[in-house]
């Protein structure tokens, strides 16, 4: 029987409320889907980005050199002083963050360096694997991708996003809003009563449109080799037409396999 | 059906076998150039699976990225042939059938 087969790649994210020492939850596949690897204060991450977005005012709670960076949403100048909706990507700054050997922990400056920001519990820090890099795992080891038959599709239910605090719960860094969909498949690993789950967030409102992209993709004639759903390269995000051409934009992708 | 010759002598049970193409479950990464594919157990068990695991070229990450995508790529394209007059040749020794760049398979049957 020819069918389809659908491949997705792992792809890292987390929204999360401030954390005032600076010093954040260890990031796991279950709660993000990555495991960045340590990071020292001498070097910038090829991978993983580090956004803190502002949620209130505060006077001097930025270091100079995070406020002599633009906003990374509009561009506009920043100063030493939050002001609410601003964007600082931390991740721009070689000391800005480090992350601890093997803890998966990430480590943010506060204001007494100038490469740190103090934060308040209402501001939202967004960490986000953006390309496929040793630096955060998993890259080729189970969990890392999945590649399953078209047949092996049992369903896709909606699941609850509401990462993130006060006015920047369930959006992205830019206020998008953001809801999850879980994509279950019978496991690759074993013929019995187990499935394998691949779980997205996207684009809000988008639980219709996933489903008719999955439909599409598995109804295809595409057989001599695989059809690539999602996945990260060196380079950036590749997410299939069927998905971005119906105005989903994937901020996650956690692949669980039993 | 589909045939994974992984040895230049069939010598024992994992040198030569055959699956059903409608019973293989999936394929993911498990090493730096190593992608395995997971069928059916020959003895029939729910709770694990045969594997073929298929060895591409090493290279630097992205090197490997694209080496084990061709190589399931391949598989997917060996799955879904249809041979009306016999069985496929997924890879070969013997006959030096080795397509996506797939420099060599290694056969684990569950038991």
């Amino acid at each position: 029987m020819k069918q389809p087969y659908l491949y997705f790649g792992r792809k890292g994210f987390q929204a999360t409320a401030g954390v005032v020492n600076g010093v954040y939850g260890a990031l796991t596949n279950a709660n993000s889907g990555m495991l960045p690897i340590a990071k020292a204060n001498s070097v910038l991450s090829p991978s993983l980005r580090v956004l803190i977005k502002s949620t209130t005012g505060v006077d001097s709670v930025r270091g100079s050199l995070l406020a002599a960076l633009p906003d990374f949403i509009d561009g506009s100048d920043l100063t030493t002083a939050t002001i609410a909706g601003e964007v600082v990507n931390v991740s721009a700054i070689v000391k800005s963050y480090t992350i601890g050997s093997g803890d998966e922990v990430v480590t943010i400056l506060d204001v007494s360096d100038t490469s740190g920001q103090t934060v308040i519990v209402g501001d939202t820090v967004y960490m986000e694997e953006m390309t496929f890099d040793a630096t955060v795992l998993p890259i080729n080891t189970v969990g890392a991708d999945l590649a399953v038959p078209a047949s092996a599709f049992i369903a896709a239910e909606p699941l609850a996003y509401a990462e993130g605090v006060g006015v920047n719960q369930g959006k992205d860094e830019a206020g998008n809003a953001l809801d999850a969909t879980r994509l279950i498949f019978k496991s690759v690993n074993k013929a019995g009563a187990a499935v394998d789950t691949v779980d997205l967030v996207h684009t809000a409102g988008k639980y219709k449109e996933v489903c008719e992209a999955m439909q599409e993709l598995c109804n295809s004639n595409i057989y001599e080799k695989m059809i690539k759903v999602h996945y990260l390269t060196s380079t950036g995000q590749t997410l299939h037409n069927a998905f971005a051409g119906r105005g989903i934009d994937v901020k996650r992708c956690i692949i669980t396999r039993a | 059906m589909i045939i994974f010759n992984s040895h230049a002598t069939i010598s024992s049970t994992t040198t030569l076998n055959m699956y059903r193409t409608d019973q293989h479950f999936g394929m993911e990464s498990t090493g730096a150039n190593v992608a395995k594919m997971h069928f059916k157990s020959a003895v029939n068990h729910i709770d694990a699976p045969d594997f073929v695991a298929l060895t591409t070229v090493n290279g630097d990450d992205n090197v490997d990225q694209t080496n084990r995508i061709a190589g399931m790529d391949a598989m997917v394209s060996k799955l879904n042939t249809v041979n009306k007059t016999g069985f496929v040749v997924a890879f070969s020794e013997i006959e030096s059938v080795k397509p996506g760049g797939i420099a060599s398979i290694a056969v684990t049957l569950d038991s």
